[in-house]
């Protein structure tokens, strides 16, 4: 099909109402006054063989994307997603013309796909730690009062100077960069006439990058041209890099995606490139033993390399490179890098400075076995991911169970965790949502029950969407959603038949209490004190060495 | 004051409510000094007082949606009821000018007021301690779900010794198997946490150095089970210790409160 060919959508029929109904909540979290004028139920093998995007994939792996690929007619004037939003999404224009900018524009005629009030955001500056970007939810406003522009690592899919605009036209894919990393919008988007978009859910998109090298190629070129510049300037090792220098930097990186478990680099191999981790989480490894130590894991914005080139100059690779998830890196080759260190002798300070905490956190881990322990504990359940991770000292509880009893007495006598979980000294870790950076769980929900209460906000669902379907149950990694009953049953009009007359199940999760509107209950009520939330695995980790 | 500024992060008093403690004891003392005359009404009222302040973490303990609504720290809470209750023994000191009282009313108040103060220090102890002493095991397990893993735990080490060698099979069913049946809620756990499971490993230690291949692994996973066992029975009575305190507390600081409204019933009546 050619993309600027007219695709038909079918008369609805009774279900397909119904199941667009419920995908109207899910793509505007709040209200009715969304843009989707339709939405396919679902598209068929042949009619995506038609798209040049889905070019070179084979049946196998169209028929696993097809329940996460669909296509929408949006009226003109709607806002797709706003900057800061989260979307576990991508769009490829089929017919229409869509808006990205930069400027948020609070005034639109219909509803934002995913709400995005900016008020509980704060970005560290990339000079302050590892170029990483932090959230914390309580000093949100404070940082986004007034006209402080945001840039979120990553997360860019344009490369947009703030106020500026571009249109984008048939055959144009965007919103996969954030998608796929996990982080909140940089830009804006809005359809400027009536489009029709198919529209890529999360695990369609791994597959169709993963999948077709030629979709890869694509991609990662798009990455290259919109985002890459901003990416590299706001890595505190690049920021004092000049833009001739990141252009020449840019033409000769490479894009390296990561499955789950892939080994990136092992000990002992030649050092060819320096890696920056784009998203997802990087694990360093060493020989200890018959087995191997974790030294280190790497989140956006850092890099290993640095320690071979410098410390031991050019030598072979002294730890093992595995990505822990889905991830994205940028290779950057040696040669290029000698060239840039030649005549950058700020570069070469900054690598220098990255190396020396490398060092010292290898031979932190092998005079402290627990330190390794505890990283491999926090990458095997999600601790890495977290945001406001509960935790309570052994030391100081009494047992006396009333953090579970005040969690019940504000959520309808149901409590969202139990005091169960991994000990790591005398820190027990409960079931409790982490909130993670990016979380898994609101990927699936077919009626978009289970969302961001807006940018960097907390994870809740909202009980009156929740069909029951258990999806987010069962991509929550880390155990934190529960099944339950309510004592209702299914309407005899429910949709899809099958529940008819079943009881209705609801999925529940700790929501840090923000529905009942007060300070995370499970720890104000705690009468010894010892019950805590920290913000991230960095957090915790400095509770449990701070005597070293 | 702002009850919220008491911080209790870290555990014993910080000096906001100890001040406040000894600025409240030294007026009292001061002016029963200087006026000998010092109504016992005013007193009492004011022993009254500490007696209720005292009592507010309870109720609002009980009272849980509305504490958990206002979401103050109930580690402040618990603070005040610490302090309300010294002040609560020293108001009853002068109240009753440090005489032992005559009337058999007096005297069961003056007996079930230190019954309730001592067993609060005692719990007060006991919250300090048996925390870290339980903290020091390496598995950490509710109290309600202790019944059900040493089921699971006395199954799987039958099934471990299922099929072994004759001796092993003899010493388990003879000196262990009990052990893994039962909860072994014992005292020896507040003075030796192992439960003294070094001597009831003995003849498993002396079997293992005769055995050899898989039998030696079964009698190493059944070592390593017992250990489990007897940290499961160290949770259950040091919990229950955590847990049953209370009942020395409790009833009495109601009988504290029904004495008291007795003591005041007489007052207004004669
Ligand atoms: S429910 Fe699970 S995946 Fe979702 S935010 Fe919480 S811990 Fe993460
Ligand atoms: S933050 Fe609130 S909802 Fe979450 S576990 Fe604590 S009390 Fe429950
Ligand atoms: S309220 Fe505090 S002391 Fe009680 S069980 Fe929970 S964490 Fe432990």
């Amino acid at each position: 099909m050619s993309e600027n060919e007219h695709v038909e959508t079918e008369q609805p029929g009774k279900t397909m109402l119904k199941r667009m109904e419920q995908y109207r909540d899910r793509w505007s979290s709040y209200g009715n006054q969304t843009g989707i004028q339709e939405l396919s139920e679902g598209l068929t093998i042949e009619q995506l063989q038609k798209l040049e995007l889905f070019d070179g994939i084979g049946p196998n792996f169209l028929e696993k994307m097809l329940p996460d690929i669909s296509l929408a007619l949006w009226r003109p004037n709607s806002v797709l997603f706003e900057e800061g939003s989260y979307i576990d999404l991508a769009f490829y224009v089929v017919k229409g013309e869509v808006e990205v900018s930069t400027q948020r524009n609070p005034v639109h005629a219909n509803a934002p796909l995913f709400d995005s009030t900016l008020r509980s955001m704060d970005v560290r500056a990339p000079e302050a730690g590892q170029g990483t970007v932090v959230l914390k939810r309580k000093q949100l406003g404070l940082e986004f009062s007034g006209e402080r522009s945001i840039t979120f690592l990553a997360s860019m899919d344009m490369d947009l100077p703030k106020g500026s605009a571009v249109r984008l036209g048939p055959g144009e894919f965007f919103g996969e960069i954030g998608a796929l990393s996990g982080w909140p919008q940089s830009v804006t988007a809005v359809t400027q006439s009536e489009c029709i978009l198919i529209q890529i859910r999360l695990p369609a998109l791994r597959i169709l990058k993963s999948k077709a090298p030629s979709v890869k190629a694509k991609l990662d070129e798009r990455y290259k041209q919109r985002t890459l510049t901003h990416h590299l300037q706001n890595t505190p090792l690049f920021s004092s890099l000049s833009d001739r220098d990141v252009k020449r930097l840019i033409d000769s990186v490479e894009l390296v995606s990561c499955e789950p478990g892939q080994k990136i680099v092992g000990f002992g191999d030649p050092l060819e490139a320096l890696y920056l981790v784009r998203s997802g989480f990087v694990k360093l490894t060493q020989p200890f033993g018959s087995g191997e130590l974790l030294v280190s894991y790497l989140s956006k914005g850092m890099s290993f390399g640095e320690v071979e080139l410098l410390v031991h100059e050019k030598g072979p690779w002294t730890a093992s490179a595995y990505s822990v998830e889905y991830a994205e890196l940028v290779k950057i080759p040696l040669n290029v890098l000698d060239h840039l260190l030649s005549y950058q002798p700020v570069l070469e300070d900054k690598l220098w400075r990255t190396s020396a905490i490398r060092v010292r956190e290898a031979g932190y881990s092998q005079r402290n076995v627990l330190m390794p322990e505890f990283r491999q504990l926090a990458l095997d359940s999600g601790l890495v991911q977290g945001t406001s991770i509960l935790a309570i000292d052994l030391n100081r509880c009494t047992r006396c169970d009333d953090c579970v009893t005040a969690c019940a007495s504000t959520h309808g006598g149901r409590p969202r965790f139990i005091r169960e979980g991994n000990k790591v000294q005398n820190w027990l870790i409960p079931k409790s949502c982490y909130h993670c950076l990016d979380p898994v769980c609101l990927v699936g929900c077919p009626t978009g029950s289970i969302h961001r209460g807006g940018a960097a906000e907390v994870i809740e669902i909202q009980d009156d969407l929740c069909i029951g379907c258990g999806a987010c149950a069962r991509n929550c990694p880390y155990d934190a959603i529960v099944m339950h009953g309510d004592g209702e049953k299914w309407p005899d009009d429910m949709i899809p038949t099958g529940l008819r007359g079943k009881d209705r199940l609801i999925a529940s999760k700790c929501d840090l209490c923000s529905q009942a509107g007060h300070e995370p209950a499970c720890v104000s009520q705690c009468p010894q004190g010892c019950a805590t939330r920290v913000e991230s695995v960095e957090a915790f980790q400095t509770l449990l060495f701070k005597e070293d | 004051m702002n009850i919220r500024a008491l911080d209790l992060q870290k555990i014993g008093l910080t000096p906001g409510p100890l001040t406040l403690f000894f600025a409240i004891l030294g007026l009292a003392l001061i002016s029963a000094l200087l006026a000998r005359d010092v109504s016992q009404t005013v007193l009492g009222a004011v022993t009254l007082v500490f007696l209720f302040l005292s009592s507010v973490y309870g109720v609002r303990r009980r009272l849980r949606v509305v504490a958990a609504a206002r979401a103050s720290q109930a580690a402040a809470w618990l603070q005040w009821h610490w302090v309300a209750s010294g002040l609560l023994f020293f108001g009853f000191l002068f109240h009753t000018q440090g005489r032992f009282p005559g009337s058999a009313l007096g005297f069961c108040l003056w007996l079930v007021l230190l019954w309730t103060l001592i067993s609060g220090l005692l719990g007060w102890a006991i919250q300090r301690w048996v925390p870290r002493v339980l903290a020091s095991l390496s598995t950490e397990v509710l109290f309600e779900r202790i019944p059900e893993l040493v089921t699971e735990l006395s199954i799987k080490a039958q099934k471990t010794v299922a099929g072994s060698h004759p001796s092993l099979e003899n010493l388990f069913h003879r000196r262990l198997l009990r052990r893994f049946q039962n909860i072994n809620h014992s005292w020896v756990f507040v003075f030796d946490i192992s439960g003294g499971l070094a001597k009831h490993m003995k003849g498993l230690h002396y079997l293992m150095g005769f055995l050899s291949g898989s039998d030696l692994e079964r009698g190493q996973k059944l070592e390593s089970l017992l250990k489990t066992k007897a940290e499961l029975d160290a949770h259950f009575t040091l919990q229950s210790l955590l847990r049953n305190w209370l009942y020395w507390h409790v009833p009495a600081a109601f009988l504290l409160w029904a004495l008291v409204l007795v003591h005041l019933f007489t007052l207004i009546y004669y």
